[in-house]
């Protein structure tokens, strides 16, 4: 028995799939690709895996990990070729898979790429100005309870990348893990409350790495 | 194309509405001679589970001159969104807009979905009259096609009978139409031609001055006086898919569904699918479990459930259970068994292939009185009841869930109490089990629907109960189980009162269909928008009378709406089978004696093994 580690994209067509649903998808991609995944015993026997950091709906991503026990070592190569060959393309694809024993490494932050698509044009200075910011008091809202906190404390990095007609891109490094996430739509949401204009119609969030506690 | 990107983060469940699932189909649209799209007129969720769309579907894409994609009722949260924004009805797997297809089928499963086909066509930009209809042609199918009536007026074509075997039909004649260049007329006289085929609008028909039907005579050379339903003679040579599309989102049956067999042997009088899939057909237990291997393989999913009518009459079901064990014990597969008898056999079945909780059994008595399930040719007795619920409270089982029926034909209150006598019954079974061998916690749900006499049924002729009378008998019920352990739930009296309007309706009535869209009414089978009063206040402004569809009983002369069509039973067999259950008079079922009900002509299933 082993652990196979799988880094994988959750792409376009799949923007909109939930955590749950990506779970299930995988399940029975792994099925379907013929990995022999080890079963839990009992009444209800489920797969056995991991994933790293639920990925919320409507965020792509391009540094997912997932870890599966399976009970034989295929080649690497070949567990990524059938498992793509099993996965509807533009949506999720594996792009590395490793045997490992070490658990994931404690995820602190993670860097996003956020395109955000606006009515008319954003102000760049506004835009300056409000990622300049000392406190930005915004509602994180949890399953069991909402919190306000100063969301410009889980703010690392950021830049506009890109500011044309129809919005701007912005780049992040913000708070992420299993012990405190912060979800990139927040810190847009966060902007948008100290620049009420332009009107935002759309945020489309990436994930594109995780950064581990040394 | 259509551009939905900006509602997505707006609306519950954007899966709903993106497509991209593993086994969806993929084509250029330009690529192909015909597009085709399968509209649900419910969400996504129901409409993903239905079996026959996933039929017709795999038929259709598997032509290369044809794309079919899929088409189901926006929530009505992106319906807002759309509408605000102008953007019409669109399709799961290239977002076109559902009037650049060629040709749109509706399914059509429950009555209650016909406001929800409206909108659609309404978010379409299409013309809700096929009189006033250009372009794309709107084509429907499926059980309520049988009575065709209520919607023909918005539909150019209907499919009676089994759609796999007339679509292709369908599609050949639109390719030579289309080459033609004759006049969109043209095209639904070829297909008129067709078996199975109804071109609403080559026909006439005239009222007499009590509002019955007085004639429907063809006005069209080219249409048939009597249009018979199209069925799958040998269900082992018929198209089965063996990919299904693998949905992201959980849907209402998120499993592999193994079709056993079409049609019942048991000739339940209430029930419109046990007549019109007439003749009963099996497919071969070696077909099936091909079938299975191949889902199982493409699919990976780890469920598959048998479904049919009634699964315990399938010839070899202990034989077929065992081949498909060999095969899913092994990959951690679950196999469901729904619509089982309960005896010793099927008990022993599922200790073998559930090795799940024993949470629940269900069982469908339909009536509380021996009286009232033979008068319904329910061949259940009390006895069978009562043994196999001991067995099952024997055997570890402490849920037993009870269906029935109230507004049946000749029920009295003694019927309708006898309901709440056989739930103590079964009660009585799980105490006289010693307290150390059954399982803690009984519970007992009864839940009774209201009956809704349907077309094509020894019952058609029937009055329903009126809603006071339902509501009453509920009460009366209600009143009547005490018992801590047994819980009673009741299905909405007015909704199966409407349900009944367009069931047994007839021409007149897509107006009202129309006017009620216009008022809002919509997803009326979900409790989130359905009011009754807006429906009475839609039926006033029509001048249309629901009771006259409903509470009135018809005489055996009377010309029904639906007798164009033809199920292959006939009415003399129909007659016999309601003047028998005004005696109390059971049938044997088909595989016990052949009591001549027509579907012989049909020849094949039961019929001719």
């Amino acid at each position: 028995m082993t652990k196979m580690r799988l880094t994988f994209e959750k792409g376009e067509a799949t923007r909109y799939v939930g955590h749950l649903d990506v779970l299930r998808t995988f399940i029975r991609a792994l099925r379907r690709a013929q990995i022999p995944v080890k079963y839990s015993e009992g009444f209800n026997p489920h797969a056995l895996m991991t994933f790293a950091l639920p990925l919320g709906v409507g965020v792509t991503s391009e540094c997912e990990l997932v870890d599966v026990t399976v009970t034989k070592q295929l080649p690497p190569e070949a567990v990524i070729e059938r498992l793509n060959e099993n996965l509807q393309a533009g949506g999720i694809k594996v792009t590395a898979c490793e045997y490992t024993d070490l658990p994931f490494g404690e995820i602190m932050r993670a860097e996003y790429i956020i395109i955000v698509k606006t009515a008319e044009k954003a102000d760049a200075l506004a835009l300056e100005n409000a990622l300049a910011q000392q406190e930005i008091l915004v509602d994180k809202k949890s399953k069991k309870q909402t919190k306000q906190i100063n969301i410009m404390e889980h703010i690392f990095e950021s830049e506009v990348q890109d500011l044309g007609d129809e919005g701007f891109t912005l780049r992040a490094v913000i708070s992420a893990g299993n012990s405190f996430n912060v979800k990139p739509q927040l810190v847009v949401a966060a902007i948008a409350s100290v620049m009420p204009e332009p009107e935002i119609k759309n945020i489309l969030p990436h994930r594109k790495r995780f950064i581990f506690q040394d | 194309m259509v551009d939905i990107s900006a509602f997505l983060d707006k609306v519950e469940k954007p899966a709903r509405y993106t497509g991209g699932e593993w086994g969806s189909i993929i084509k250029d649209p330009a690529s192909v001679d015909v597009r085709f799209a399968f509209c649900f007129p419910d969400t996504y969720e129901v409409g993903m589970s239905h079996l026959g769309m996933k039929i017709l579907y795999g038929l259709l894409n598997a032509r290369s001159d044809t794309y079919c994609e899929r088409i189901f009722a926006p929530w009505v949260d992106m319906e807002q969104l759309m509408r605000q924004n102008g953007v019409p009805l669109f399709s799961n797997e290239t977002h076109s807009s559902a009037g650049d297809f060629d040709i749109l089928g509706f399914t059509l499963q429950y009555e209650m979905s016909y406001t929800n086909i409206v909108n659609m066509l309404d978010l379409a930009g299409i013309a809700a009259f096929s009189e006033n209809r250009e372009g794309v042609f709107v084509c429907a199918g499926g059980p309520c096609a049988f009575n065709p009536e209520p919607i023909a007026d918005l539909i150019d074509f209907f499919v009676i009978g089994e759609g796999e075997e007339v679509i292709g039909e369908v599609i050949d004649a639109y390719k030579t139409w289309k080459k033609s260049g004759e006049p969109r007329r043209a095209f639904l006289e070829r297909i008129a031609r067709l078996d199975g085929v109804y071109v609403p609008q080559f026909y006439e028909v005239s009222y007499n001055g009590d509002g019955t039907l007085a004639s429907f005579t063809p006005n069209n050379e080219n249409a048939k006086r009597k249009i018979t339903k199209r069925i799958v003679h040998d269900l082992n040579k018929a198209y089965y898919p063996t990919e299904f599309i693998v949905p992201y989102i959980d849907i209402v049956h998120d499993r592999i569904m193994l079709e056993l067999f079409r049609g019942c042997i048991r000739g339940c009088r209430f029930c419109q699918a046990g007549i019109i899939y007439r003749p009963v057909r099996e497919r071969s237990r070696d077909r099936l479990l091909a079938l299975a291997n191949a889902l199982i393989k493409h699919t990976g999913y780890e469920e598959i459930s048998l479904t049919s009518l009634s699964s315990s009459d399938y010839t070899m079901l202990g034989e077929l259970c065992g081949g498909l064990l060999d095969v899913t014990e092994k990959q951690n597969i679950n196999l469901a068994l729904p619509s089982l008898r309960i005896d010793n056999f099927s008990l022993e079945l599922m200790e073998k292939i559930q090795k799940v909780r024993k949470s629940g059994l269900t069982f469908a008595p339909e009536a509380g009185t021996q009286r009232m399930r033979d008068v319904l040719n329910k061949n259940i007795t009390e006895e069978d009841i009562t043994k196999s619920t001991r067995l099952a409270f024997e055997n570890g089982y402490s849920g037993v869930k009870l269906y029935f029926m109230t507004g049946l034909p000749t029920e009295t209150d003694e019927d309708v109490l006898g309901i709440a006598s056989l739930a103590t019954l079964v009660a009585d079974q799980y105490f006289a089990v010693p307290r150390e061998q059954r399982a803690k916690g009984l519970s007992i749900t009864v839940s009774t629907s209201c009956f809704v006499p349907k077309p094509h049924t020894p019952f058609q002729w029937a009055a329903q109960d009126s809603v006071t009378e339902l509501m009453r008998k509920q009460k009366l019920l209600q009143g009547a189980i005490r018992q801590r352990a047994v819980k009673y739930n009741w299905h909405e009296a007015s909704v199966s009162y409407l349900e009944g309007v367009f069931a047994r309706g007839d021409r007149r009535l897509a107006k009202v269909l129309v006017a009620a869209q216009k008022s809002g009414c919509k997803f009326d089978s979900w409790h989130d928008f359905y009011s009754f009063e807006r429906w009475l206040g839609v039926f006033a402004e029509c001048g249309a009378d629901p009771d006259f569809y409903t509470v009135r009983h018809r005489s055996y002369d009377e010309l029904l709406p639906w007798e164009h069509i033809d199920s292959g039973v006939s009415k003399q067999f129909m007659v016999s089978e309601n003047e028998r259950a005004m005696r109390g008079e059971t049938t044997p079922n088909c595989r016990e004696n052949c009591s001549g009900c027509g579907a012989a002509s049909f020849g094949g299933g039961v019929c001719v093994d």
